[in-house]
């Protein structure tokens, strides 16, 4: 797409016509893009100006695909970007209800990232049979909600951190601050359906819950929001919903990893995207490439068919990775 | 479908049935007329303790006269859950000492034996009460040999007493039983002469319900498993006895199963009995009223008949027998099956155990493989008929190969799990976990009788012992000591090593099969063991180097300063005596030379092998020409010595322990430690450690074993045995048996098998017993009782990471407390972040934070964290304080801002040229 807005201009300036035909004669959409060409670049006429400048036609072009990508991003971290995370949602919860039924869901030990754990129920949050993967990356929740891997999981003995997002891929997360004290939490996992009850809801420098007994079970649910006009759309503190079990915990396999990267804590990004996002942009220059040259030998209609397709599936990709490196929580 | 339904069928009939014998066994237990006493221990217990009272009467004037008359104690230390070729110890009491004792006691000649306690193993059931054909008789017990079943006598002129001989005056006979010839084939073979005047024949009926009758050299027909006294075959398993003066004896019994000898087909649906026979000579009638006169002897000569027949022994009770022929006949074990003899008979169940043939019957999906270490056998044995039987588990098959070679497919993904103990050099390309599976080892097996011909019940060996052995640096052959110059001051062979008479006094011979070691010629984890264990010991070690022992032994010297440990063993000696590779001396050799001292260690393929060798004393040394026509050198070749006569015996073997268990082995005592104090020129063990396999041992091994991340096992350091004061009391043979499966990659229904053979490794097949499906003895229980549940544990981790296939390893260190929660992750050993490899999230620069909560600053910093560890009760709770993000808050209206920004600029910068010149 870079590539054919930078060709543009000198198709633009060439294809002006001097004397442009009358108006009722044209159809419509020939008529509203005459109009804009006109305004962007006046006709040229006995007055008209002399070409522009080469830089102007640079500067104006590569302004005017800023705010074209720009814009782009914005409509895919919050729109598109939530199909991606249903269509995903979709895959892991065919994934895990089988597991569930096999009863070989994962619930002890080292779990690869990216595998659904658990499937979570919170009405009062709008969450309806969310699965939670394992991992809090930024790249592994573009999934969905992602359970801190250093945290027992639901239902066993300790503390559970779930983290969501509240913007981007969907926010599964985005109503889960608004949760109020007393409204259940379910979590399904291998071991078992847990019901959870929220005792609070903190922000940075609200106190801290008391100290948790050691067979006593804690869901602490992460997002981030943002107030006043933020609100919705930048989301620039974290939150923390703390919810505890009722009933018995259930035995924890060792074996948990006791570390985690840094890329893996609330509010960080995802640095493991940057190598395929080169990759992919090397991948849109090739496409772009190839659209120029279909455009100059097949044809502008046909270059368009055969191009955008696949110029969409790589943007798609490119802006999927490079939401990788916002913040988790978003 | 409707196949399947058909197979179900099988397995329901083939339960059923392995039920009802169970019953019937139980059943026949109780019900056998000639046991006297029940089994000590309840009928759940394999070990069978009867006694009896056994009686010799005379017949006097129609009167039945005791005149002899013993208690006899019979034990049989295993009665269920037998396997073929299985060693069970059987000792006896109260009986009469036998005289005249032949030192084989398997051999045709050891019927000559007077009073011997004759064991047999017979097919059928020992009562009345069962249909004819499944009456244990006679006839239905096993003997190799014509002559143990077969008498004829000549009714010499001249040689009166023979006339009448002691069977046919035996007044517990039957009639018929007392004619003149008994139990003949009707028509008689041609090969079979002419009959002489008397015979009793003792036919064999084998299961197919084909009768061999046997007769004066078995020309009427033996069974084909018949074939005599043959040093190259196996011995057979009727057992003549030897009771000493004191009325007790013991041996070993080989039982069989249709597997070894079809023609008894003893198995798991064919009921068999171990039968002893304790010889106490024939109760004589030699009036014989009642019989036809032709039957009954001539007065001229019932004097002397009579004589014959109520004799005793002939030699004095323990002594040694020439086996020519001078016993009394009448109290000889070659009329154990007589009437008189046979009603004395103590009769002892088997039940055999289910056999992993039964899996191929079921005819369920095709077996899942695991390829691997020998040392599994016995165990796999017991678990594959379990595993094929049981619905929820599946067909499963232990394919025996190395385990270096069981790696190597794994590896290149020709199988899916192996049985290994040591890691995959360099890894697996998946991830692949080690899950424990069973705990067992090497034993250095021994057959050694001492110099006055008694099996040697202990040995001890230190591990330059064993690297003597191994390295050919006996020279076996005077020969070879004097020609060989490297060799000329080494000892002929082990027992002649001043080192070896220190620590076993009272053992001397000179077979060259004293000169080596029994091992294996391929690559193995056990070899790896076995030359980690004589690395790890300073003075093994040295000697390799090259120093001398203190009684000046070298080292061969194309051995001098080898690498250990090693896979396999290398035979590099390349010394040959040309006095002995001459024709008439050694045809073989002297056409086709090759070294000399290889083919006396001659190492063979599997660990199987060595423990047959080792259970009948076969030695495998190929230094014995055969050629098929004397004198022709074509289609001659290089044999083996053969079994070793009991007596002189002298055998040292390495095999598994479970096998040594199972074949009823000796296990030598290996050295751990030596006292700083010990003295280096040592005339006996004072000062230095030797521990023998046993649960105690092996277990002081596994607690010295430590995990070690980076490979995922828990490797037993041979250093570490020696250099700690626990490890003293460690057996060094101990090994883990893993079973390796990837945890990425493999279909789905594959890992969900390996992952119930993991589940039920960790589980029920821990539980100790013969049984199918239970752990035999050789192996430690893998439980937390028996102090090992944190590799039971480690495994039913594995299990979940072998089902899940997501590519998980799991760590190594599990807490037995039950997860993460009271102890704080702080207190981990961190080795985590090695587990989960492969995983893409983990970016470029990214630095791993330090566990949850173990912030020592007190600086809440990572927001939840301080909750997240669970609660570290140092932790007082404080305030929320998490990283806010600038990012968060600004990106999406930073690019609304950018959007806007460039998007009005554009137009903006056209405008303002087109505004400038309209100006």
């Amino acid at each position: 797409m870079t590539t054919t807005e930078t060709s543009r201009p000198t198709t633009v300036s060439g294809d002006v016509s001097p004397n442009p035909a009358p108006e009722q004669q044209q159809p419509r959409w020939r008529l509203i893009a005459g109009r804009v060409r006109h305004w962007v670049a006046p006709p040229r006429g006995g007055d008209a100006l002399p070409p522009p400048s080469a830089l102007a036609t640079t500067v104006v072009t590569a302004l005017a695909m800023l705010s074209l990508i720009a814009i782009w991003l914005l409509v895919y971290a919050i729109g598109l970007s939530a199909i991606q995370e249903r269509s995903a949602q979709h895959r892991l919860y065919a994934s895990i209800r089988q597991s569930l039924a096999e009863e070989v869901a994962p619930f002890g030990g080292a779990i690869e990232p990216g595998t659904p754990i658990a499937v979570m129920t919170a009405p009062e949050a709008g969450l309806r049979r969310v699965v939670v993967v394992e991992g809090t990356t930024a790249g592994v929740m573009r999934d969905g909600p992602g359970h801190q891997q250093n945290t027992a999981l639901p239902g066993q003995a300790g503390v559970s951190v779930v983290m969501g997002r509240s913007v981007t891929f969907g926010a599964p997360f985005r109503h889960v601050a608004s949760l109020h004290v007393g409204d259940p939490i379910t979590v399904t996992t291998g071991q078992g359906v847990f019901t959870y009850t929220v005792t609070d809801v903190r922000g940075n420098g609200d106190p801290l819950p008391p100290t948790l007994a050691a067979t006593a079970s804690r869901l602490t649910l992460v997002t981030s929001r943002g107030s006043g006009w933020r609100s919705g759309w930048a989301p620039g503190s974290p939150v923390f919903v703390d919810a505890t079990m009722k009933g018995h915990v259930q035995p924890a396999p060792s074996g948990r990893p006791t570390t985690i990267a840094t890329s893996a804590t609330e509010m960080h990004s995802d640095t493991g995207g940057l190598v395929p996002l080169v990759l992919w942009l090397q991948v849109l220059l090739l496409v772009a490439a190839g659209v120029v040259w279909a455009n100059a030998r097949w044809g502008r209609w046909q270059a368009w068919l055969a191009g955008a397709p696949l110029v969409l599936v790589v943007l798609w990709l490119i802006s999927s990775e490079t939401l990788r490196l916002l913040p988790n929580l978003v | 479908m409707r196949r399947r339904r058909v197979s179900r069928s099988r397995v329901v009939a083939l339960v059923a049935a392995s039920v009802g014998l169970t019953v019937g066994l139980g059943g026949a237990l109780v019900g056998v007329p000639t046991a006297a006493g029940a089994p000590a221990s309840g009928g759940t217990s394999s070990v069978v303790t009867l006694s009896k009272t056994v009686t010799r009467t005379v017949e006097a004037s129609g009167k039945s006269k005791v005149v002899d008359k013993r208690k006899v104690t019979l034990h049989v230390a295993q009665t269920t859950g037998l396997r073929d070729r299985q060693e069970v110890d059987v000792s006896w009491s109260g009986a009469r000492a036998t005289g005249g004792v032949i030192s084989n006691e398997n051999s045709s000649t050891a019927q000559q034996e007077e009073y011997p306690f004759v064991l047999l193993e017979c097919r059928g059931v020992d009562s009345t009460h069962v249909p004819a054909k499944n009456q244990l008789s006679q006839k239905t017990c096993w003997t190799n040999a014509t002559t143990e079943r077969f008498q004829e006598d000549y009714n010499t002129v001249g040689d009166a007493t023979t006339s009448y001989p002691p069977w046919r005056l035996d007044q517990y006979a039957s009639k018929a039983q007392r004619a003149a010839v008994v139990g003949a084939p009707k028509k008689r073979p041609e090969d079979c002469f002419d009959p002489a005047p008397e015979e009793y024949w003792v036919p064999f009926d084998a299961v197919s319900g084909t009768v061999y009758p046997g007769g004066p050299n078995g020309c009427a027909g033996t069974a084909p498993e018949a074939v005599g006294d043959n040093t190259q075959s196996l011995p057979s398993n009727e057992t003549f006895g030897a009771t000493q003066t004191n009325g007790r004896g013991s041996t070993k019994f080989d039982v069989w199963t249709t597997d070894t000898n079809a023609s008894l087909g003893c198995s798991s649906l064919v009921k068999c009995a171990l039968v002893a026979v304790p010889v106490m000579g024939i109760s004589c009638d030699p009036d014989a009223e009642g019989l036809p006169a032709s039957d009954r002897p001539p007065s001229d000569e019932i004097s002397d008949d009579t004589k014959a027949c109520e004799a005793g022994g002939s030699y004095k009770p323990g002594t040694l027998g020439d086996g020519a022929g001078h016993e009394s006949p009448t109290v000889s074990g070659a009329l154990w099956w007589a009437a008189s003899n046979w009603r004395n008979r103590i009769t002892v169940p088997l039940t055999f155990a289910q056999t992993s043939d039964v899996c191929s019957v079921t005819g369920q999906s095709a077996a899942v493989d695991v390829y691997g270490s020998e040392l599994m056998t016995q165990l796999t044995e017991q678990w594959a008929p379990k595993f094929c039987l049981s619905k929820s588990l599946f067909n499963f098959k232990h394919v025996q190969t190395e385990e270096p070679e069981a790696r190597n497919l794994l590896a290149t993904g020709g199988i899916d799990a192996a049985f290994t103990s040591e890691p995959q050099g360099g890894g697996y390309p998946e991830p692949t976990v080690n899950a424990p599976t069973a705990v067992s080892g090497f034993a250095v097996t021994f057959d050694v009788d001492n110099v006055e011909g008694r099996p040697v019940a202990t040995l001890k060996l230190d591990p330059r012992l064993l690297a003597k052995l191994m390295t050919e640096s006996y020279p076996a052959l005077t020969d070879i000591q004097t020609g060989d110059k490297a060799l000329s001051h080494n000892p002929l062979n082990i027992t002649e090593d001043p080192e070896f008479q220190a620590l076993n006094p009272g053992i001397s011979t000179s077979s060259q099969v004293a000169a080596t070691l029994l091992s294996l010629s391929s690559e193995s984890d056990v070899m790896y063991a076995l030359t980690s264990y004589i690395n790890a010991d300073p003075e093994a070690r040295a000697w390799l180097n090259g120093k001398p022992d203190p009684w000046g032994m070298v080292v061969n010297k194309a051995y001098r300063g080898i690498k250990l440990p090693l896979n396999t063993w290398p035979l590099l000696d390349t010394y040959e005596p040309k006095d002995i590779y001459q024709p008439g001396l050694n045809d073989c050799l002297f056409n086709t030379p090759v070294p000399y001292l290889p083919l006396v260690a001659a190492p063979v393929q599997r660990l199987s092998q060595i423990s047959l060798a080792m259970q009948f004393a076969i030695a495998n040394s190929q230094t014995v020409c055969s050629q098929p026509l004397q004198g022709v050198s074509a289609g001659e070749k290089l044999i083996s010595i053969g079994r070793q006569n009991p007596g002189f015996r002298f055998m040292l073997g390495v095999t598994s322990i479970a096998d040594a268990q199972r074949y009823r082995l000796d296990m030598a005592s290996l050295e751990t430690q030596t006292a700083p104090t010990a003295s280096a020129k040592f005339t006996s063990s004072a000062g230095r450690v030797f521990v023998s396999p046993t649960d105690a041992s092996m277990k002081a091994a596994i607690d010295l074993a430590k995990p070690d991340s980076a490979t995922g096992t828990w490797p037993i350091n041979a250093t570490t045995m020696r250099t700690t004061p626990a490890g003293a009391k460690a057996y060094p043979g101990t090994m883990i048996v893993y079973t390796a499966v990837p945890t990425k990659g493999l279909p789905k229904g594959v890992a969900a098998d390996y992952a119930k053979l993991l589940r039920y490794a960790a589980t029920d097949g821990q539980v100790r017993g013969f049984g199918n499906g239970q752990l035999p003895p050789g192996y430690l229980p893998m439980t937390k009782a028996a102090g090992l549940g944190q590799l039971a544990s480690y495994t039913t981790r594995a299990a979940a990471a072998v089902q899940a296939q997501h590519g998980a390893l799991p760590s190594l260190v599990g807490s037995n407390s039950g997860g993460q929660t009271g102890t704080g992750p702080g207190t981990g050993s961190g080795t985590g972040s090695s587990a989960g490899g492969g995983d893409g999230t983990g970016g470029g620069g990214d630095t791993a934070t330090p566990p949850a909560g173990s912030d020592k600053t007190g600086k809440p910093g990572k927001g939840t964290t301080p909750q997240v560890a669970g609660s570290s009760p140092a932790t007082s709770p404080g305030t929320t304080a998490a990283a806010s993000s600038s990012v968060a808050g600004t990106a999406l209206p930073a690019l609304l801002g950018l959007a806007l920004l460039s998007g009005l600029l554009a137009p903006l910068i056209v405008r303002l040229r087109y505004w400038r010149r309209a100006r």
